[in-house]
């Protein structure tokens, strides 16, 4: 009776943690398999056993986690990798005195690590919509801070100009970062244009 | 990076991306510049190459980040066995 009240309890505190992180399927999921275990009548040994095929279902995070830790490992033993989750999208971090040898011209060596990546989670998942960033001493992050810096000092010259603007050309992951900060902005719309390594962002009063 | 190593690397990642990863083997063949060659289990061709090349570039890309700039790195994959 005691162990009942508390396995009510460790599932009570499941669907409390499942409500909290929204968008987060594997959870979920590892959340319905736990269901059943309300009709069983050997809830502990259930419950071990559910835990057990989450772990074994690789999560996402994990799942990156493993792949690049399998990557940094082979090249150098003293990188270490660093995944969370973050709207909607996968962040991974390299970390390490040698971090930034896998940055690449112009971030190239983890746009590959970004491709790879993605073709290892999207090959035994079913989340085709899943982004994975990946990031070597915080490149992307400084360079992120940057474009988010140049974007607003352009839209604010818009606004106080009502003349539109183009920016130079953009990758999308890039463009994206720009919508979305200029969107957060009053008076200023933004609006993508021309085709492949020509197509940049306009910004207009509005 | 030595060239076992590097070998080692570029099947880990191709192994990653192919069905059969048991089946992935590396050669190499050395000129002016050290080519890898990725063999896979048959029909796994296109998962290594990937839409556009994407994968096979991705691959080269990471390959050529981790050796050590010396001598310039080739990858391919190898043309399947008839």
């Amino acid at each position: 009776m005691d162990k009942k009240t508390n396995l009510d309890d460790y599932l009570a505190d499941l669907g409390i943690s499942e409500a909290q992180e929204e968008g987060q399927p594997s959870s979920v999921s590892s959340f319905a398999e736990a269901n059943p275990t309300f009709e069983t009548p050997e809830p502990e040994e259930t419950l071990a056993r559910s835990e057990s095929s989450g772990t074994a279902t690789l999560e996402p995070t994990v799942a990156l986690k493993n792949f690049l830790e399998g990557v940094v490992g082979r090249i150098d033993p003293h990188l270490q990798v660093r995944v969370r989750k973050a709207d909607g999208a996968l962040e991974a971090e390299i970390v390490g005195p040698s971090a930034a040898q896998l940055i690449g011209r112009d971030g190239h060596t983890l746009t590959a690590l970004e491709v790879l990546a993605y073709t290892v989670l999207s090959k035994d998942s079913d989340h085709p919509d899943l982004r994975v960033h990946v990031d070597a001493a915080q490149y992307r992050r400084r360079r992120q801070e940057r474009l988010v810096r140049q974007a607003e000092a352009l839209a604010t010259q818009v606004m106080k100009s009502g003349i539109p603007l183009e920016m130079e050309p953009l990758a999308a992951a890039d463009r994206r970062i720009v919508h979305m900060t200029i969107k957060a902005m009053d008076g200023v719309t933004t609006e993508s244009v021309g085709e492949g390594t020509v197509r940049h962002i306009v910004i207009r009063p509005e | 990076m030595p060239l076992s190593d590097l070998s080692e690397l570029i099947r880990y990642l191709a192994a990653s991306v192919v069905d059969d990863p048991d089946a992935v083997r590396i050669t190499h063949k050395r000129g002016s510049e050290v080519t890898y060659f990725i063999h896979v289990a048959i029909g796994e061709e296109g998962r290594v190459i990937g839409r556009q090349g994407r994968i096979i570039q991705a691959i080269r890309t990471v390959a050529r980040a981790a050796g050590d700039h010396k001598e310039r790195i080739q990858v391919d994959v190898a043309a399947p066995k008839r």
